[in-house]
């Protein structure tokens, strides 16, 4: 059963005693939180995830007031793995951003079977497009866009690379949009599903979208790696796809390795058969249209 | 450090390296340190060297053959040093 076969009312009751537990690509995360706003959010956003009905949890995750007077004056929420509190209190009203930062952290922190970049990743016809990207790179935007047309989601944030045979992995969340990005992708796909906004995070304002149904329902679906593509907009400029430097590419998607340095050699060794096996670009756009112009002539073999 | 141009150098322990060329640069993953590094081409060609024999300064000059001949010299050894100083090669003992 998916999470939008339980009530709304259901969500919030379980997420309240902490029995909701959802998959989420290869993992498992069991939710907590006594917060309706953030039941309310995790239920639009993930609605499409199935209930997990299983005693094998990877993440025990919660959101939880912190204790002591000043939740009474000025509500914050603290977020738990195992009940550790690994990050200081945010303000309550950005629970539910806080709540997707604790996932990426865990995943990050605990999945070693994966070597871990931080990039989007998105995939047709069985072959992934790796977008690494530094904040303000338009790598989420671009991401968005792509999943609203005709693109695979599967991730926008972690690229899971199997270590055992160079697949990637899905997870398939929600798509963290920031400041301008937002109306932008407002406009460009009308029919996706938007959390609420929440202002004044340390990136700005955030929203979330929610992940297309196709890709969530295909997460188990691996792809093989065929392009690291590194955006940059820069507003108004002409779609430019131009080769890059694979040695540099290398470097950047080890600078951008969460788990790299803990694999060691084998990290090395993993990301070298990534890039030799990858063709290796700078993009630089403008516009959304031009973009997926650029990137459907990709996937059709038109561009190397 | 002596003197580069009369010492012969090696890669200190070379099992510990994975060395990874891509067209005219090269990845280099240094297992003792963690560090990954970025080669240039001539640094590439001198580590490959260094990783087969050890090798005299005056033997690597003409890894630059495509510098300008007053300034290969230069070029080697501020490869040399660079290397050095990363700790992957070192000057072999008289």
């Amino acid at each position: 059963m998916n999470l939008a076969g339980l009530s709304a009312g259901e969500a919030r009751r379980r997420m309240r005693r902490g029995t909701l537990a959802l998959r989420v690509g290869p993992f498992t995360a069991r939710l907590r939180s006594p917060f309706p706003e953030v039941a309310r959010e995790v239920w639009r956003l993930y609605g499409d995830h199935p209930v997990a009905d299983t005693d094998f949890i990877d993440y025990h995750a919660a959101l939880a007031p912190p204790r002591g007077p000043r939740r009474w004056l000025r509500p914050q929420a603290l977020f738990l793995l195992d009940g550790r509190a690994p990050f200081r209190p945010l303000p309550r009203a950005q629970s539910v951003p806080l709540l997707e930062w604790g996932l990426n952290w865990c995943i990050a922190r605990q999945a070693h079977r994966f070597l871990i970049l931080h990039a989007a990743v998105v995939e047709r016809d069985g072959r992934a497009a790796i977008l690494p990207g530094d904040p303000g790179s338009g790598k989420s935007t671009l991401c968005a866009a792509l999943v609203h047309s005709g693109w695979r989601l599967l991730s926008d944030e972690l690229a899971l690379l199997d270590m055992a045979d160079g697949a990637l992995h899905a997870l398939a969340r929600p798509v963290s949009l920031k400041n301008e990005s937002i109306e932008v992708i407002h406009g460009f796909a009308p029919d996706a599903v938007f959390s609420a906004p929440f202002a004044d995070t340390a990136k700005g304002t955030i929203a979330l979208v929610k992940p297309p149904r196709d890709s969530v329902s295909r997460v188990h679906e691996t792809a093989e790696p065929a392009w690291v593509i590194t955006p940059e907009f820069a507003a108004g400029a002409t779609a430019d796809l131009a080769p890059a430097s694979k040695a540099t590419t290398f470097m950047e998607l080890a600078h951008n390795g969460f788990n790299y340095s803990i694999h060691g050699a084998a990290g090395f060794d993993a990301l070298v058969r990534l890039v030799s096996r990858c063709a290796c670009h700078h993009f630089r756009y403008g516009r959304l249209g031009d973009a997926l112009a650029v990137f459907d002539a990709l996937a059709a073999g038109e561009r190397g | 450090m002596a003197n580069p141009r009369e010492s012969a150098w090696r890669v200190v322990r070379p099992s510990r390296l994975r060395v990874q060329r891509f067209a005219d640069e090269v990845v280099l993953y240094d297992d003792r340190s963690g560090d990954t590094h970025l080669l240039d081409d001539l640094a590439g060609r001198v580590l490959e060297r260094l990783l087969g024999a050890s090798a005299r300064y005056g033997e690597l000059t003409d890894l630059a053959a495509g510098e300008d001949s007053a300034r290969r010299g230069a070029r080697i050894l501020t490869v040399l040093e660079r290397l050095h100083r990363l700790g992957v090669i070192k000057p072999l003992r008289k």
